[in-house]
């Protein structure tokens, strides 16, 4: 039988999967190998650096419409020219540009002047900007709008309205008009520049709309999740019918559902429902991030 | 296998679901190559995410879907962070960055100064030994996969990626001993 490399014992360690005797031979080189004692230093300061962190679904869900926006647009961004000839172009029609200016100078007996300075950057064609761009700063429709692509309407009308809006207020057509065209995935990309800018109440309060126009959407998961974890603090209630909704889904959003049921009845004092949740969280996402929060728990629970 | 053919052929709910189901992992990638704290880390996930779709022609079922996008993650990171030391060192900022990655996240105990510092060292040498040693020793000790699922993951013999992990613990041990900020960690094994 091969021995097992005292760093492949350390890191089966970490997963507490040691038998006795190997706790005991890699207790041994821990003292005497500084390789494997910088290992038994590195690897739980790194499981610090990564562990899972409140906000952390909302983050996966943005990273995640970020990722899909990135390839969608990419997947229907017009053929460009190669960057080369395309460079050459431009400086064909600088030229063509600066003779020109020269020509009508000297023509009208004025001097020469000082041609303008080209762009020193060139924009560079990378996909995380792209996709922060779709993301972060205006839906894809809106991108090629003048300034300003929101309707100057829809600031003012948001800007009254209060930050935590009532769940029943229907959605009013009026009301959607004023926010833009809004397909589910502009009013996704909005509410979330909104949220990004502080501006929470408002982007709720797009979310909201989202899920009464658009109830059947592929945005709906990601904005439950962003609606709930919005109101988890102050309407704890409403949250919770969030996430019950967004579990009663499925998918793979019903694990950060599930750990929104669990937190939310935690805080309520409902320790059967909060015990539910992380027994389905644990039985069926095993290997979710949340697990092993949840296993720490379940078990802090059981004592 | 079936979701990644289904994202491939441009099933868009298969795709959405198997992105889902990875990124978490992305994440942790993410947050262990370039630092927990560090503010570009969504940007990279992000990034990553896009390389991990983009790979998914190459998915031949050989590793696990997530041992896949934890490869590409790796890679699109270590790409990422070396640009970045690449951008503030042309910017006179490498410094700043590494007392960044010191520091960590808050003030750190003196406990912990040898573990940041033994981090940073590992990060360091990601960035400087060749491409496959680096592979290998970022798997192994940034990512903590076992030998074997690293010879997995990069479809590689055991033995070779024993043969690449010796010689990058080597490196990462002399860096350790060279640096005064683990002197008493040195002293102790002597």
């Amino acid at each position: 039988m091969s021995q097992i490399e005292p760093t492949d014992l350390l890191i089966r360690c970490r997963r507490e999967q040691l038998t006795l005797d190997e706790q005991r031979r890699l207790s041994e080189s821990i003292e005497v190998s500084l390789e494997v004692r910088l290992m038994s230093q590195i690897l739980p300061e790194l499981e610090r650096e990564s562990r899972v962190r409140p906000g952390d679904d909302v983050l996966l869900a943005r990273i995640n419409a970020g990722a899909l926006a990135a390839i969608r647009s990419r997947a229907s961004a017009p053929v460009r020219l190669p960057i080369k000839r395309r460079t050459v172009m431009l400086l064909v029609a600088a030229a063509v540009l600066l003779i020109a200016g020269l020509a009508g100078a000297w023509l009208g007996g004025a001097l020469p002047r000082r041609a303008p300075e080209p762009a020193s950057e060139r924009a560079r064609p990378k996909v995380v900007d792209n996709a922060k761009q779709v993301v972060k700063q205006r839906p894809p429709a809106l991108v090629a709008a003048p300034e300003p692509a929101e309707p100057p309407g829809a600031v003012v009308s948001l800007d009254s309205i209060e930050p935590l809006p009532t769940a029943s207020a229907p959605p009013r057509a009026a009301e959607a008009k004023l926010i833009g065209p809004g397909t589910a995935s502009e009013l996704f990309t909005r509410a979330n520049l909104l949220r990004r800018q502080g501006r929470a109440g408002e982007a709720a309060v797009l979310y909201e709309l989202l899920l009464d126009l658009y109830p059947s959407a592929r945005e709906v998961g990601p904005t439950r999740l962003a609606l709930a974890k919005f109101l988890q603090t102050k309407q704890p209630e409403r949250a919770l019918a969030q996430y019950r909704a967004l579990a009663s889904g499925g998918g793979a959003l019903r694990a950060e559902a599930l750990w929104g049921i669990s937190e939310i009845a935690t805080n309520l004092g409902d320790r059967s429902v909060a015990k539910q949740a992380l027994g389905d969280l644990l039985r069926e996402f095993p290997d979710s991030p949340y697990a092993e929060v949840a296993r720490a728990r379940a078990l802090h629970d059981s004592h | 296998m079936p979701l990644a053919r289904g994202a491939v052929d441009g099933d868009v709910a298969a795709l959405r679901t198997l992105l889902t189901t990875v990124t978490p992992n992305i994440l942790r990638v993410v947050r262990r190559v370039i630092g927990g704290s560090h503010p570009d880390v969504e940007d990279v996930a992000q990034e990553c995410a896009v390389e991990f779709v983009n790979a998914l022609k190459r998915f031949r079922g050989e590793s696990s879907i997530r041992h896949f996008a934890a490869r590409v993650a790796l890679r699109t990171a270590m790409n990422a962070r070396r640009r970045q030391r690449a951008a503030k060192r042309n910017h006179g900022l490498a410094h700043e960055l590494e007392a960044d990655e010191a520091a960590g996240e808050g003030a750190a105990p003196d406990a912990l100064v040898a573990s940041r510092v033994g981090v940073q060292l590992a990060r360091e040498l990601c960035d400087a030994l060749p491409a496959p040693q680096a592979e290998a020793l970022a798997l192994h000790c940034v990512l903590g996969y076992t030998m074997s699922e690293v010879a997995s993951i990069c479809g590689a013999p055991l033995e070779t990626v024993r043969s690449r992990l010796r010689s990058a613990k080597a490196a990462l041990v002399a860096h350790a001993q060279a640096d005064p900020r683990l002197r008493d960690l040195v002293e102790e094994m002597a």
